[in-house]
């Protein structure tokens, strides 16, 4: 009898095998050499090795969070700060509230950077663009990295991985429904085999946001992912994909003094109710060629182009006299981005002491808006780097890590990050660590090329239109600069299942870029942000997990009397994941804030989520039904005073087919 | 005309076949010969050689000790038209590979046995309990061949607080029933199935189990090296001694008793890949606290 085993070499799908021949059970299996499968260097880093504080969640933290999108999930990470731009973009950064972008962390997912190049390098879409069903785990680097990142992981990384293809082969069908607008499908179909797979996810979600502002949201995604293994020591990985995300912004008219000849009471419509749009397609590639068991290379290639619809007519309106005067101006930010990169790295470990990874990076962006940059032109950046790390271990206990990114910018010039962090193992199982590094951000086009005007026309009266400048950069900008002295330990109590991960840390931001006076984007002495943060992760039973995160900040001010405010006292979050029996489990996550300031000082914002599940399996289906509550404790502010987050529950069936 | 057990005088004759010739099945062969020949005054002829270059003959050897499957099927089929066959001791054969084809009729005479190769399901499941406290669902997938297998291991997981979670591979390939079983496990118990765990497989099922965190335990120090977590076996040289001491002992009893589990083992772990997985294992102290179990 001959029987097809498909998918069992990497030259041929199907290998055609003798079961009455050679696949006899015998001694044979039991003396056969095999190939050397995980070689060092294909073997993910020990926490406790890694040069700086690492956070993991994985998928199962993930799914039992409730969480319905990555920034969302960061607030089990200690030291993170979330809120929702105009209530409809999350956005998630580390320690201070220096930006509603989220553009001083980095976003990557599977390897390649997330950032927007058309709004100061934001990564809240970035984090957006991506399907939780889909994610394998997410690594948050807390602190600096540009040594290893480049000149955005400027605050910290979330290195966001998704599954590989060849674990989502079949299909998968997500329904959620709920309280506040909340729908949300997912449809994910995938196969192949081990030297061939492929995945497509399509997603859409809605919701109506915060109570008291305009921000429902419709997001769609469709992703798809290839991976091959054209030989043993070759490894390509093809995206491609599209996001649309569709937002309210803007609140609705109010009374105020209108200001056209002195003031007069009236109406004032600044920032006009609408819907913007942000569209995103991209395409990446990455080949791995292993070229032993410790050497390995990579390369990887991206390009991605994005649209941004933001068109509204602002007014104002009053009484003068007789006349109905009303000022108008167009307010459009609309346009397009596009950038590329091509990156290469090279691993080597030379032997039990030494290995060095280095390589270099091309990057280019370009953006176009008549509107913002003042000219049908396009405007465009370039950047080139080269990054190194060596990996020393003096003895059996140290480890050293001194890396550093050099970067050619064209228009800001030379950047220079380096990093150096020791890790010393107290025990195989207590490992304290101590660094200093120095990061970089280099300005973005806005900061550097915008030219925004706003042109007031009136009616009802006799006035010339008056040109208003909104925006003028110079293009003076410089980098921002984080230095940074950190020290951690990372500890396992093996027998009551506890892991300690602390950090303590002294930031200091230099050169911080702001909005002057006069509308240009300039660099002034910034924060000082200090502090300490630690998690627990307790595992008291097999079915029982609970982790505990907190931090305590402290901001000295720069250059601005309110940078004080940036950063909350403290934050903490409390998450309890419990297995019940009857294939049952439910977690409960409160996190809390003492008052900061985003666009308004918040008060003390305390959401308590709460999410419990059933799991089952029908005729070689998996099934999951689910009930999440967000906000169980009642609601709370988010971004400014009166932008509230109130109770929600959505229910959720996934099927896994 | 045959001699049987008639060796009361002249040299005992002892044929050693091997499946194949030198490596493991060599240093079992001469494992085992060294312990035959502990405290034994008599001399004894021995004949070590691959099975092919046996001749039935006269005198035919007093005992018949098989080294691999090849081996023993040689040995079995020279003897077959034999009433009256000399004892057959087999070692360095799995539990399946030596019931597939061992002949009945001699197994209840006692004059055919065996040291099996691979380890009872009670001390593999014993041992991931040992190394990983936390593990609930332990999975595994095989072929149609190994069928039989399944039920000892799963009770083996019933009696350590487990669950075994498995799949049978069918003609859509290793990689569904793979997938099937890894989602819910916190350890893949690879079975010397060579339908499914060969070395064009293995790359892929590591590389499986590793991107979900699960550790593969293997049954050969191969799979330790390859990137399993840790491996159970036992070498050709425990086998072979044991094999020696059982033939040793059951020569003035002039039968065999029933086949054996190995007794000794060794434990290999891949200390990369325990520490990537954030685990703390040494092989002695396991080695040391699973023997315990297994001889309270």
């Amino acid at each position: 009898m001959r029987r097809c085993f498909a998918v069992l070499s990497a030259s041929t799908f199907c290998l055609l095998v003798n079961t009455a021949g050679a696949q006899e059970v015998s001694e044979n299996s039991y003396f056969e050499d095999l190939p050397v499968v995980l070689s060092v260097t294909r073997l993910a880093q020990p926490l406790d090795e890694t040069p700086g504080a690492v956070t993991i969640i994985d998928a199962d933290t993930i799914r039992r969070s409730g969480a319905r999108d990555v920034a969302e999930l960061l607030r089990l990470v200690p030291g993170f700060l979330f809120t929702r731009r105009y209530g409809a973009n999350p956005v998630a950064t580390y320690h201070s509230a220096l930006d509603t972008y989220g553009a001083r962390v980095q976003v990557f997912v599977d390897g390649h950077s997330m950032y927007t190049p058309y709004f100061l390098g934001g990564t809240q879409w970035g984090m957006l663009g991506v399907v939780l069903e889909d994610i394998q785990r997410i690594e948050v680097l807390r602190g600096s990295n540009s040594a290893a990142y480049g000149s955005n992981a400027f605050l910290g990384v979330v290195n966001i991985i998704t599954r590989h293809t060849a674990d989502t082969h079949g299909g998968m069908v997500s329904v959620s429904a709920g309280e506040k607008g909340i729908k949300q499908n997912v449809v994910r179909v995938g196969g192949g085999n081990d030297v061939a797979s492929v995945r497509i996810t399509a997603s859409r979600r809605n919701d109506d946001g915060l109570d008291n502002v305009y921000d429902d949201m419709r997001l769609s995604q469709l992703h798809l992912r290839t991976d091959l293994r054209p030989s043993p020591s070759d490894e390509l990985r093809f995206h491609l994909g599209s996001v649309t995300h569709a937002f309210g912004e803007g609140a609705p008219p109010s009374s105020c003094n209108a200001s056209f000849i002195g003031k007069q009471p009236g109406t004032c419509d600044g920032s006009p109710i609408r819907t913007n749009e942000w569209r995103r397609a991209y395409a990446f590639g990455h080949w791995t060629h292993t070229l032993g068991a410790d050497e390995s290379f990579t390369l990887s290639a991206h390009h991605e182009t994005e649209r941004y619809t933001d068109y509204s007519i602002a007014s104002q309106r009053a009484k003068l006299g007789a006349f109905n005067v009303v000022a108008t101006a167009v307010l459009d930010v609309s346009g397009t981005s596009s950038r590329q990169s091509i990156e290469a790295q090279h691993t080597k470990r030379f032997n039990e002491y030494w290995r060095v990874a280095w390589g270099g990076e091309l990057r280019r962006e370009e953006n176009q808006s008549v509107a913002v940059y003042g000219n049908p032109d396009s405007v465009s950046a370039h950047q080139a780097r080269l990054f190194a790390n060596v990996e020393w271990r003096p003895g059996r206990n140290w480890l050293v890590n001194a890396g550093g990114m050099v970067e050619q910018h064209n228009i800001i010039g030379h950047l220079f990050a380096p990093r150096l962090m020791v890790n010393y193992h107290l025990t195989p199982d207590h490992t304290v660590r101590a660094g200093a590094s120095i990061a970089q951000r280099a300005p973005g086009l806005l900061e550097l090329r915008a030219k925004h005007d706003l042109t007031v026309k009136y009616s009802g009266i006799v006035l010339n239109p008056v040109v208003a400048a909104y925006l003028k950069s110079t293009g003076k900008a410089q980098e921002e600069i984080m230095i940074t002295n950190e020290v951690g330990y990372l500890g396992k109590i093996r027998e009551i299942g506890l892991n300690i991960d602390f950090r303590g840390f002294v930031e200091r931001m230099n050169d911080r870029l702001t909005k002057s006076a006069a509308l240009d984007f300039v660099n002034s002495p910034g924060p000082r942000i200090r502090g300490f943060e630690y998690q627990f992760d307790w595992r008291p039973l097999a079915d029982t997990r609970l982790v505990l995160s907190e931090a305590h900040l402290r901001e000295d001010k720069g250059s601005y009397s309110d940078e004080t405010l940036e950063t909350p006292r403290r934050t903490a979050s409390v998450a309890w994941f419990q297995k019940l029996p009857l294939n049952f489990d439910f977690s409960l996550i409160s996190y809390t804030a003492t008052p900061y300031k985003w666009t308004g000082l918040l008060p003390t914002s305390r959401q308590l989520d709460g999410r419990v599940a059933w799991n089952g399996r029908f005729e070689g289906q998996r099934i999951e039904f689910a009930l999440t509550t967000q906000g169980l404790n009642g609601g709370h502010a988010e971004l400014a005073p009166e932008y509230r987050f109130t109770r929600r529950t959505f229910a959720t069936l996934r099927i896994d087919f | 005309m045959t001699y049987g057990f008639a060796w009361a005088n002249g040299p005992l004759k002892i044929w050693v076949a091997l499946s194949e010739e030198g490596g493991a099945h060599a240093e079992a062969a001469s494992a085992l010969r060294a312990e035959v020949e502990k405290g034994q005054s008599r001399p004894i002829e021995w004949v070590i050689a691959p099975w092919r270059e046996f001749r039935a003959g006269v005198p035919e050897p007093g005992w018949v000790v098989a080294v691999g499957s090849a081996a023993q099927r040689g040995m079995q089929e020279m003897f077959a038209a034999d009433p009256t066959p000399p004892p057959l001791l087999t070692v360095l054969v799995p539990r399946l590979g030596f019931e597939r084809i061992a002949e009945q009729r001699r197994l209840r005479a006692g004059t055919l046995s065996a040291v099996y190769l691979d380890q009872p399901p009670a001390r593999q499941l014993a041992l991931i309990r040992l190394a990983l406290p936390q593990a609930k669902v332990v999975a595994t997938v095989y072929a149609a061949e190994s069928r039989a297998l399944i039920a000892a291991l799963e009770g083996a997981a019933q009696a350590q607080g487990m669950k075994l979670q498995h799949a049978e591979v069918g003609a859509a390939g290793v990689f569904p029933a793979l997938q099937s079983v890894l989602s819910d496990a916190q350890a893949l118990l690879a079975v010397p199935d060579p339908a499914v765990f060969n070395g064009q497989n293995v790359p892929a099922i590591l590389t499986a189990a590793y991107r979900q965190q699960i550790p593969l335990i293997g049954f050969s120090p191969a799979y330790t090296k390859a990137g399993a977590l840790l491996s159970l076996y036992s070498t050709p040289a425990q086998s072979g001694a044991q094999a020696g001491v059982l033939l040793r002992l059951s020569l003035s009893a002039k039968s065999l008793p029933p086949p054996q589990w190995p007794q000794d083992f060794a434990i290999s772990i891949n200390a990369s890949v325990a520490r990537s997985m954030g685990l703390a294992l040494d092989e002695a102290a396991l080695a040391a606290q699973l023997k315990q179990r297994s001889h309270p």
